[in-house]
């Protein structure tokens, strides 16, 4: 065994803590051992409690972080469950971000890949995990939305360029803070409902089309019939005006029975599109 | 020759750490705060409120930014994307200095969010400063190191951390952000004398000094940032503030934060303590008693809420 007190170079060093932080319930004989063998004792505290004083704040900040990222997912698990959950996915997925914004992005993808049903064909499976990852997807929306680029800044599209874009002179620019997003659970009903401080059952699942996107810098949810979109899905994903209306058998009601600029005039409003030119 | 005071970078005054919960007093008033400092990773890619509101606030204060994603310390190679992203956010919004920790973050490309402690060797010595050098290079402006709060010490460790901060600071010319509850919480948690560390640094290379509350657990105290500055703290402060002759000061509070007026005052109370009589000092020591808590449960499942600042209020 290596003296006390014989250096091991800094990046030996730096893996061992590294692995020591992200792995706490490894071989607690070795990483005593380790411990004792390149961490020095303070007077109250052994040179493994001391080890374990970063380990805990390693977990505790990064749990914490994922519960203000997660705060509909994890009022569904309850704390205890949803640290269960948070703990495996941060292993899996440790952070590589220089920010903790990031630290959420992969969570969905894990929920979809751990679930305890994974391997069985999507009718066989349970509604529960559903209702997960739809909640975790929409909450990443939300983080993601918040903090990245809007169109606060953007001109409105004129009236004239609004004509242009109805008669399909002028192309549909979707916000960039603007998702469509289909759920199988009314999953925005719950989370405003957590947001709010209450403690809303689990919902029933429902289809459920919402637009999630960002006014004032405020994050926002519209709820959209099925067929509305669908047609702004098509609008958003660059087809043109006729092409969206002939796609959705009954946006053409919609197109018609709103006057001539209705349904464009409340998704301008609802910041859906955007008038000038993003940097 | 010796360094100007402060590296010739202004005395900001009292200011203070720019958190989520002052935006909407801060878009509708405007206190006398001299400066705020923002931790820089909240809004190096922020492209929604918290950079709107850092935009708005920078027009009407000095900003000094503060960073903990750097590793300046690590072996992995500086991520030169993020030293890009800094100096952009720098010259945006006109910030007076760029700080980040004397620590390392993470390796092999991981980033486990919190300040390492580095041993204080001859090898970490030489590797910080070459990167010193890299990171001012690309910054064109001086780096500003904070020495933080270490919870525990290495075997191989050959430097006391004040003659490792000084020399370093010399050799890579570099400033220096003095946290002095950050130098009170490790002098309670290694057995070191507070005075001896303030003594021994190059008072001129000061930049900036941070004050801040912290949790006291018996054995061991961790830097928490969640209340008022402890009188011993104060004492210490007002012994090295004596002899820089005056250097930005900055009140960080990031856990039950309160409304920005308090925070304010708690930083206001510094500025009256530059004419007041000396507080009496003595180092409180560490519980005498060993913990025996079972290590998987011991140590309080904490945050380190200077960095777990995470804007979430939509
Ligand atoms: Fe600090």
């Amino acid at each position: 065994m290596r003296q006390a007190t014989e250096p091991t170079s800094l990046a030996q060093t730096q893996s061992w803590l590294q692995q020591a932080l992200f792995n706490p319930a490894g071989d607690e004989n070795a990483l005593r051992q380790d411990a004792e063998e390149k961490v020095t004792p303070s007077a109250t505290l052994s040179a493994r409690q001391r080890l374990a004083v970063y380990q805990h704040s390693y977990w505790g900040r990064l749990l914490a972080c994922m519960g203000e990222l997660f705060p509909g997912v994890c009022h569904a698990l309850g704390a205890a469950v949803f640290e269960g959950f948070a703990t495996e996915y941060l292993t899996h997925f440790p952070s590589h971000s220089y920010s903790l914004d990031h630290l959420g992005t992969r969570f969905v993808t894990y929920l979809q890949h751990f679930r305890p049903d994974a391997q069985l064909p999507p009718d066989q499976r349970e509604g529960w995990p559903d209702f997960l990852e739809d909640l975790a997807a929409l909450e990443l929306a939300v983080s993601q939305i918040y903090d990245g680029p809007g169109i606060e800044d953007q001109p409105p599209p004129t009236e004239a360029q609004q004509v242009a874009m109805l008669q399909g002179a002028l192309p549909f620019k979707p916000a960039p803070c603007l998702r469509l997003m289909r759920f199988r659970y009314p999953v925005h009903v719950y989370l405003k409902a957590v947001k709010r401080g209450k403690h809303p059952a689990a919902p029933q699942p429902e289809s459920t089309h919402i637009a999630v996107t960002r006014c004032a810098f405020q994050v926002r949810f519209f709820e959209h019939h099925p067929w509305e979109h669908g047609f702004l899905e098509a609008l958003v994903s660059g087809s043109d005006l006729s092409q969206a209306l002939a796609q959705n058998s009954l946006a053409p009601v919609l197109h018609a029975q709103n006057p001539a600029q209705g349904w464009l005039t409340q998704a301008l409003r609802r910041a859906y599109f955007f008038g000038g030119d993003m940097a | 020759m010796p360094p100007q005071p402060r590296l010739g970078l202004p005395n900001l005054g009292f200011g203070v750490g720019l958190r989520g919960r002052f935006y909407d007093t801060l878009l509708r008033d405007t206190p006398p705060i001299d400066f705020f400092e923002i931790i820089s990773e909240n809004y190096m890619d922020s492209r929604g409120r918290p950079r709107h509101v850092l935009n708005a606030v920078a027009e009407r204060y000095p900003i000094v930014m503060h960073g903990v994603s750097l590793s300046i310390g690590s072996t992995d190679p500086l991520n030169r994307d993020y030293l890009r992203r800094l100096k952009t956010l720098a010259r945006e919004i006109d910030a007076v200095w760029i700080s980040d920790h004397l620590c390392w973050t993470g390796v092999a490309g991981h980033n486990s969010h919190d300040l390492l402690p580095l041993p204080l060797t001859e090898e970490s010595l030489r590797h910080v400063i070459a990167r010193i050098g890299q990171v001012q290079d690309e910054l064109e402006r001086p780096l500003v190191l904070e020495n933080p709060s270490s919870y525990m010490g290495f075997a191989e460790d050959s430097f006391t951390e004040w003659d490792f901060l000084s020399i370093l600071a010399e050799e890579a010319d570099c400033g220096l952000l003095l946290d002095v509850n950050n130098v009170f919480v490790s002098a309670y948690n290694h057995g070191f004398d507070p005075c001896t560390y303030l003594a021994r640094l190059p008072t001129e290379r000061i930049v900036q000094f941070h004050l801040a509350g912290h949790s006291n657990m018996g054995t061991h105290i961790i830097d928490t940032h969640n209340g008022p500055v402890i009188d011993e703290v104060w004492a210490l402060y007002q012994r090295i503030r004596a002899r820089t002759g005056g250097v930005a000061t900055l009140l960080e509070w990031d856990a039950d934060i309160p409304h920005l007026s308090v925070v304010h005052a708690e930083v206001q109370y510094a500025q009256t303590l530059e004419n007041a009589p000396l507080k009496p000092f003595t180092m409180p020591r560490a519980a005498a008693k060993k913990a025996t808590a079972d290590v998987a449960t011991f140590g309080p499942l904490t945050t380190q809420p200077e960095f777990a600042f995470h804007e979430t209020s939509h």
